[in-house]
Order: C-alpha cells, then structure tokens, then sequence
C-alpha cells in the first residue's frame, strides 16, 4: 500500500509538477448564437430558424528564457439545424521560435494579408470557413511551416511557407440555410492534384512599409482555396454538386496609402490554372481580380467623440458574369460607426449594389459590451433585390437573416 | 528633427545647465516664451537616456453616475534620439479585447504611423493617425494625451511661478503646433525642483476648460527619471472622469528590443 502511494507520489512528481510548473495562460470565450430567417427556406429539408453554442479556448504558453511559445486555439460549434455546422477545428497548434533576425513557426496556424473591407483577394493561406459564416472572414486552420526573415527590414520582410495539408472548404449541408438548390456534397470532392489534399503546397510574400504606404507582393503556387463546382445526377432525382479544387499560381498584390484621414486600398490578384469550365471539360485560364477603394473617418462627429468611417470599395472580376465569384462588378458601401463609448460599441452598416445585375445587398453588423466579460454582437444580411440573371445570389433570395450572438470571454 | 530643436531649444536657453543639472533653472532675462522652452528643454534632457520602459496600467472609467468600468493594459516604449518615440500598448482587459495591441511610431509634427493588431483575425491593420482628439479606449485619455510628448509639439510660454499644494511650480501655457489636436491650449504646472508635470488643464476648439488633469504618487528610477503612479482625468463638461494607475515600471529591459516595435511583430506580442 504504501509503496504504491510512493509510487503515485512519484509519478505525480514526475508527471504533475513540470505540469503544475508550467506557466499556461488559458483564455477565450463560449457562446450562444440564434439565427432567425425572415422568409420559410426554399428547398427541401431546410429547417427554418437555428440556434447553436461555440466554444473558442485558447492556450499560450512561453517558453521560459526565450521569446519561443507554444499557441493552442480550438473552435467548436453545435448547431440545432446543420451538420456540416457543427464542427471542430483546430485553428492554432504551433510552435514559434524567434531568433536573431528570423522567426519560424511550424504547426497549424493562421496568418492574414491584405487591405480592403469588402472581400479578401490576396488572403490565400487559409480556407475559409463557409459554414461557419458566409462572409469569408471565418478560416480553417492550415498545416503550415512559416520561415520570417527580418534581418533586411529596410527592404521589408520576407515570408516563406510551406503548406502540407489541404483543407478543404464547408458549406452549409443539406439542412442548413444559406445554401445553393443543390446540396454541396464534400464527400465527392475532386483534385487536380494526383495526390489530392496531400498535395504540398508553397507561398511567398514580401511586405514593407515606406512613408505612408504599406505595400504586399505575394505569390502561391498550389491547390486552390476556391472550389468549382460540377453538377454530379447521383440517381434521375438527386444531384448534388461536387467541389473540385484544381492546381493554380496567383501572384497578388496589396496597397494602402494612409494620408490621415484617408486610407487608400487596393488589392489585385492574377490566377492562372485549369479551372475553366466549357462543354469538353476544364481548361487553362488566367483572369485578374481587382478590389480597390477608400475609408475616410471623420473624428468627434456630431461632437460626441464618434469616429464615422465611410468605406466605398469597387471589386471586380475580368472574367465578367463567367467569374465563379460574387464581386465580378459589384460596388461596396459602408459606413462604420466607433461610438468610443465604455462599452466600445461599434455598427458596420454595408450596401452591397452588383453592377451587372441589379442585385442589392444589405449588411448590419453591430457589437457591444454588456458587462465587462459579456458581449453581444447582432449582424444582419438582407437581400433586398435579387436579379433572376445573378444565378449565385438568385439561390439566396429567401435567405435574408438576422442573428444575435452573445458571448462570454474568460 | 527631434535633436534640432532641443539643440536649438539648448541655445535659446544659453548654457544654463552646463553646471548642473539638477540646479534649479535660472530663467532670468528671458521673454516668457524663452523660458517656456527652456524648461521643457531641460525636462526633456533630463528625461533621456532612459532606453525603453515599460508598465502596467490599471485604467477605470467612471461615468456621470459613479458607475465604473476597468481597462488593463500594458504599454512599452522604445526611445529614439532621432525621431518620436516608438511605443507599443497591449490590451489584457476587458476579455473580450485581450491580445488587440496596438503600435505607434510617432513622429513630431508629422502624422503619426499607426498600426492595430486584431488577435481575431490575426489582422495588422495600419489606422488613421489623424484621430489624435478621440478617446483613448472610450476614457476621458485622448490618443494625444498618451501620445509621445516631443518638444516641437508645442509652443510655450511661462505664465508664471507659483505654488501647487505647497510645491514651487512653473505654470505654462502650451499651444499644440500639431494638426488635428482637439485643444486651443494646454495650461501646465511643472515643479521647480524635478520638472515633473503635476496638474495639467486642457481647453476645448471653443477655448473652454474641458478636462483637468493631476499627476501624483511620484517615484524615481535610475536615479534619474521620475514616474506618477497615478494620473486622473477630469471631464468639466461631461463629468466623467477617468483614473490611471500604473505599476511595475521597467527600465532598460534588455529583452525588447527594436524587432518588437516594428509592424509585423504585433502578431506575436503578448
């Protein structure tokens, strides 16, 4: 008996105290999300209306007499409606060494380029997280190792990556709203790649900042983070779409100029792969995608301490109505509103007008404190005019939701 | 340009400090204005050399009502002999902001370089420096009452000496030289002996009194700088108010080093 609490007295200092030692700092938040849609769903076995809660922890530790750490970020999501949105992620799991004039991270990870508001051109390492939210700023976390060289800051910063692992892209399932007709089917997935998501791929990028300009050139040669999508008759009454994912090269560039009140932005990006849909199959293709305009903030409006951003942004695809996104033509306005109250609230109002198709979109996003860990945030997307010509927004029309979220940050 | 106008600042003022710097200033035959600058030229000589620093800060708003809200952050600073100051504020509470840093590269006169660290997004996002009168996280601090205070910001003009709860002190009148600020003048007491700013009253576009600020709770380090654990800013107008308590002053941390005050540092800052 004793020799066994001797023994449990010994493992536990072997195992618990270096545990016990070690200095983690945990934080992050748990929520709650309900989403309500204005308008009964469109296609069959859509429910209406859902609620989920999420869980985003987040685990840091330094390694003690180094600038080295280790990062942990999960991302958890039970949905009442949609399977595909239910899901776990790991967003962060790396290990970051800094050294003399480098820093190399090597694990899952995230990383962010680029500029505009609107849509995220040149912002390629991570896939977006389309279930999650259909504003593309939700990302899956990527296999990555990332090589910074910092030792010629004069000339800027250099970045390497290298990135093992493909992720593919969610979507909303069968259930779910937010959906195209026909339900993306991601078990039918296809590469170009010969082996698929095990193809590695890589990435370059220089950034620098001179004056008041901030500027980005990137390029990535790999599997591409945007799908297309092949209508797949799985029997006379069920097709489905299945995504394919071909090898392509994009070199992107970014700009802001930051003239005080005004800050400039433009991203553009040029891809060129076998992703061509025509009646014989996929074909080569390069097309060049541009998203450029301006946000002017006007201080103490009203002189109640508001800061007012007013954001105008022109995207645009030259592939015209055959581009596989949204934003071919598609003027963006938006004002943002910092009220610089205790409880930090902030409303992002954004109008989003095709100018091909006469479809307009409507976007509220607002946030604030409630206490000093509960925050609430509302967002809203409103398609108020749908063109029948604009087959991706057309599937959309009856999707017009407001969703509360309330989260509780530890 | 920094080191211009303290040479200029040091001719203006003769070679009054060569002696002894810790000697009170002798301010005798000079115009107001002259001897306006001559005592932030000494505050600020005797304010350099310090490297970097860091510190903790504890700040509460409190509203018409009484009602409080605390922010804690921390903020690290890098000297620099050539240009403004570069300073870094990281953001630990509330929750919900913890990991937002942000990174300024201030510059005198000229605009600022600004960038915001979004832990969310993992996003550096490069802001507006014109924004030097909006509230410092929604306090009675605008961004140009933290900001890097460099000689050139101001004109000055000495009003008079006098006492501030029983302290000789200096009362100046400064006039901000730089665009966008949210004051006509600044009126501050300076104390004779270490030209710590004690008490500073800052008037509105309208010339009004709009806030006061008291600097108290005094320690030096290094032998040499001299830091208030507490600040409190007082909104005349709005009646809210907002308490700044700092703690664990740093100086000269060998581990930060220049790398950490550039922009793609900020993702990894904790």
């Amino acid at each position: 008996m004793y020799k066994k609490i001797s023994l449990l007295a010994a493992s536990c200092a072997a195992i618990c105290s270096p545990a016990y030692a070690l200095d983690v700092e945990m934080r992050g938040s748990a929520g709650a999300e309900a989403r309500i849609f204005l308008e009964d769903a469109a296609y069959a076995n859509q429910e209406r209306d859902s609620a989920s809660v999420t869980i985003d922890p987040e685990f840091y530790y330094a390694i003690p007499d180094s600038s080295d750490s280790i990062s942990f970020n999960l991302h958890a999501r039970i949905d009442s409606a949609d399977e595909e949105r239910s899901n776990a992620d790991i967003r962060e799991l790396s290990y970051l060494k800094v050294g003399d004039g480098w820093e190399m991270k090597a694990g899952i990870s995230k990383v962010y380029w680029g500029v505009t508001e609107g849509q995220h051109l040149v912002d390629i390492v991570n896939q977006t997280d389309a279930a999650e939210n259909i504003d593309g700023e939700d990302k899956l976390g990527q296999p990555m190792v990332n090589l910074t060289l910092l030792q010629w800051q004069d000339y800027g910063v250099f970045d390497v990556f290298v990135l093992p692992g493909f992720r593919e892209r969610t979507f909303a399932g069968q259930d779910g709203r937010l959906r195209p007709q026909l339900v993306i089917d991601t078990s039918r997935t296809s590469y170009e790649a010969k082996n698929n998501e095990k193809h590695v791929d890589g990435a370059l990028r220089w950034a620098h900042s001179i004056d008041v300009f901030d500027i980005g050139v990137s390029h990535f040669w790999g599997t591409s983070r945007d799908p297309i999508f092949q209508a797949q008759a799985l029997s006379p009454t069920n097709v489905v779409l299945t995504p394919h994912y071909a090898i392509i090269n994009q070199t992107g560039l970014d700009l802001q100029a930051s003239l005080e009140g005004w800050l400039l932005k433009t991203e553009i990006i040029s891809r060129e792969g076998r992703f061509k849909q025509t009646a014989t199959g996929l074909e080569r293709q390069r097309y060049t995608a541009l998203a450029t305009g301006f946000e002017v903030t006007v201080v103490d409006f009203l002189e109640r301490g508001i800061d007012l951003g007013l954001i105008a942004e022109w995207n645009y695809d030259d592939r015209k109505t055959n581009a596989s996104s949204t934003f071919q033509n598609d003027l963006l306005l938006g004002t943002r509103w910092a009220m610089n109250d205790a409880e930090s609230t902030e409303v992002l109002i954004g109008l989003s007008q095709d100018l091909d198709y006469d479809t307009t979109s409507l976007s509220v996003e607002g946030s604030t404190r409630l206490s000093d860990h509960l925050k609430l945030t509302v967002e809203s997307r409103i398609f108020t005019a749908v063109d029948s010509q604009d087959v991706f927004v057309k599937q959309l029309e009856d999707d017009s939701f407001i969703q509360a979220q309330l989260d509780y940050f530890f | 340009m920094k080191k211009n106008i303290i040479a200029l600042g040091l001719l203006s003022a003769g070679l009054l400090f060569s002696a002894n710097s810790i000697a009170a200033l002798n301010l005798e035959g000079l115009s107001p204005e002259q001897a306006g600058l001559a005592i932030v030229t000494e505050a600020d000589k005797r304010e350099t050399g310090f490297g970097n620093s860091s510190a903790s800060m504890k700040m509460t708003l409190i509203n018409r009502k009484g009602k409080k809200s605390i922010r804690n952050l921390r903020s690290k600073v890098l000297e620099q002999l050539e240009q403004g100051d570069k300073s870094l504020s990281i953001f630990d509470e509330p929750a919900d902001v913890k990991g937002t840093a942000m990174l300024t590269h201030s510059h005198g006169l000229d605009p600022d370089d600004q960038w915001l660290y979004l832990p969310a997004l993992k996003r550096v996002k490069r802001i507006s420096s014109k924004n030097k009168s909006g509230p410092f996280m929604g306090s009675e601090f605008a961004f140009e009452d933290l900001g890097s205070q460099e000689i050139e910001k101001y004109s000055y003009k000495l009003l008079g000496e006098e006492q501030l709860d029983g302290v000789d002190v200096y009362k100046t009148e400064r006039i901000p030289q730089y665009k966008h600020s949210g004051y006509t003048k600044q009126i501050a007491w300076t104390d004779q002996e270490h030209l710590r700013t004690l008490k500073v009253e800052y008037y509105d576009r309208k010339g009004s009194l709009l806030k006061t600020l008291s600097a108290s709770d005094f320690k030096q380090f290094k032998d040499q700088f001299w830091r208030p654990h507490r600040m409190f800013m007082q909104n005349h107008q709005t009646k809210k108010a907002t308490e700044l308590l700092f703690e664990n002053y740093v100086f000269n941390d060998a581990s930060l080093k220049e790398s950490d005050f550039v922009n793609n540092s900020l993702k990894r800052i904790r």
